[in-house]
């Protein structure tokens, strides 16, 4: 089946059994809304909206950029100094396993209601799988493309950028995947647990008010987010590997 | 371009690949390693390569050490495995050794590949070339910035018996247009013998030479001389040498 076909038909299908779902639980509508009723506060509060969401893109964007940049820049001292992996391991493995709603805790502790709580979850969230991955990509390139390289007697540089990154760029993409999507709900994690601004305060604020209509609508606009971002990366995924589909004829 | 192993001893851990190894490959001559696996000879043409060290005595490249040939871009490799990177169509990963080593206008990457009949295939991505096609565009890779001196380390073992004996042929024709010093490893005696000057016959625990044939057959050779009665002999002397050194091996 066409993969856009799938798409619409599950467009078109979430409303149905949410219809569906009122009818034979019969909930109230301020238990569960119906779909009209979320639509009206998309629509009627779109400015509330949007400039919460706007405030989650950020810390999700800045926490996200700053996790790419020392994730890979790690990778890359991996390569050239094995020491430095095994120095690493133990606050990777720390980092990635340590519940990251108390850290998220702490760090409201201590840096109360500003931006950076929630860019350090995001980075904490996302950093692993970019790390584990580009880690791995660059330890992948063929050893008989590094001979011939050896042999023609190249720079670590050119080693690195002809050979090591386009051998790493499978799994790079591949954790964006992963990645990109998580950035969105750690940010809105994160201010879930303490913020004045962003969708996870919306959602903390709509729910102590029983507006359970914002409730959804909130959770309509994050779930499109991350969703966007998960097809972003997909599109260019499909972009820079386009010669893997290219016909023979 | 001289390539001279004196004495050359490799070791790895406890195992002993390489024994008092000497042997002087000509400028110009076409010398294959041939012997059971285990014989070290591979290890020897990594030597030469650059890519291995020996642990005693020493491998000279035209008086230089390998390296230094390396450095000065007069050695080109191709092993089993197509050294192509997936993602750089097969013009480009011809022309990617012109782009490392700078020796822009060496040959051309485009008439290369013509030559070597690959025409239709210059932006067909290594994936959507069967195996013998890849291994042309490997061996174009390595002979683009026209080295003196070419190391091929079975580079047609992965290929089914007619397209060997095609690329083997093919071989031959590109070599006899352009002279290089050329060490070559394989496993087939018919291909040792149809492409070579000298067969050396290396046995194995420890890896050193057993014999050094010389071929005595005229050039050019093609699939023709396959049948010659001369081939079939010179065939049957490179197996017998190579029975005698797997027999040594034990």
């Amino acid at each position: 089946m066409n993969d856009r076909l799938a798409y619409l038909i599950m467009i078109v299908s979430v409303p149905i059994l949410w219809v569906l779902a009122i009818q034979i639980t019969g909930f109230p509508s301020f238990l569960l809304p119906p779909p009209d009723m979320v639509g009206d506060v998309l629509w009627t509060e779109r400015e509330l909206l949007a400039s919460h969401t706007w405030t989650t893109i950020v810390e999700a964007l800045t926490g996200y950029a700053v996790a790419n940049a020392i994730a890979i820049a790690l990778s890359i001292s991996f390569l050239y100094l094995p020491w430095m992996e095994s120095l690493a391991l133990p606050w990777t493995v720390v980092i990635k396993n340590v519940p990251f709603v108390t850290i998220a805790s702490i760090l409201i502790i201590i840096l109360g209601d500003t931006p950076l709580p929630k860019i350090i979850i995001v980075v904490l969230i996302t950093f692993f799988p970019i790390l584990a991955n580009v880690t791995k990509g660059l330890k992948s390139a063929d050893p008989v493309l590094l001979d011939r390289m050896q042999t023609l007697d190249s720079s670590q540089w050119e080693i690195f950028t002809k050979v090591r990154w386009p051998s790493a760029l499978p799994y790079y993409i591949a954790a964006h995947e992963i990645a990109f999507t998580g950035s969105i709900i750690g940010a809105v994690v994160a201010e879930w647990l303490f913020a004045r601004k962003g969708l996870g305060y919306l959602i903390v604020q709509s729910m102590s008010q029983y507006r359970a209509d914002r409730v959804w609508a909130v959770t309509i606009v994050a779930s499109a987010l991350a969703v966007g971002a998960y097809l972003l990366v997909k599109a260019i995924e499909k972009y820079l590997f386009r010669w893997q589909v290219q016909d023979l004829s | 371009m001289t390539i001279e192993f004196s004495q050359v001893n490799k070791r790895f851990g406890d195992i002993v690949a390489l024994q008092e190894v000497s042997l002087t490959v000509e400028d110009g001559e076409f010398v294959t390693l041939i012997g059971p696996s285990g014989c070290g000879k591979t290890t020897m043409l990594r030597i030469a390569a650059g890519l291995e060290e020996p642990t005693g005595g020493s491998v000279l490249v035209n008086g230089d050490t390998p390296r230094n040939a390396c450095r000065e871009h007069q050695i080109g490799v191709a092993f089993q495995r197509p050294a192509l990177l997936a993602s750089r169509s097969a013009l480009s990963n011809v022309s990617m050794t012109l782009e490392i080593t700078g020796l822009d206008g060496a040959l051309s990457p485009d008439e290369l590949l013509t030559d070597f009949g690959l025409g239709e295939f210059h932006h067909h991505y290594p994936h959507q070339l069967s195996g013998g096609m890849q291994q042309r565009v490997n061996i174009a890779a390595a002979l683009v910035h026209n080295p003196a001196i070419l190391l091929l380390d079975e580079p047609f073992g992965a290929l089914d018996e007619l397209t060997r004996e095609a690329m083997g042929e093919w071989l031959g024709g590109v070599l006899s247009k352009s002279a290089k010093t050329v060490i070559f490893v394989t496993h087939s005696v018919e291909e040792a013998t149809i492409l070579s000057d000298r067969v050396v016959v290396l046995s194995a625990r420890p890896g050193r030479i057993a014999e050094v044939i010389e071929v005595g057959l005229p050039r050019p050779r093609s699939r023709a001389s396959r049948t010659d009665e001369d081939y079939l002999r010179e065939v049957a002397r490179v197996r017998t040498s190579l029975y005698q050194a797997v027999e040594l091996s034990n």
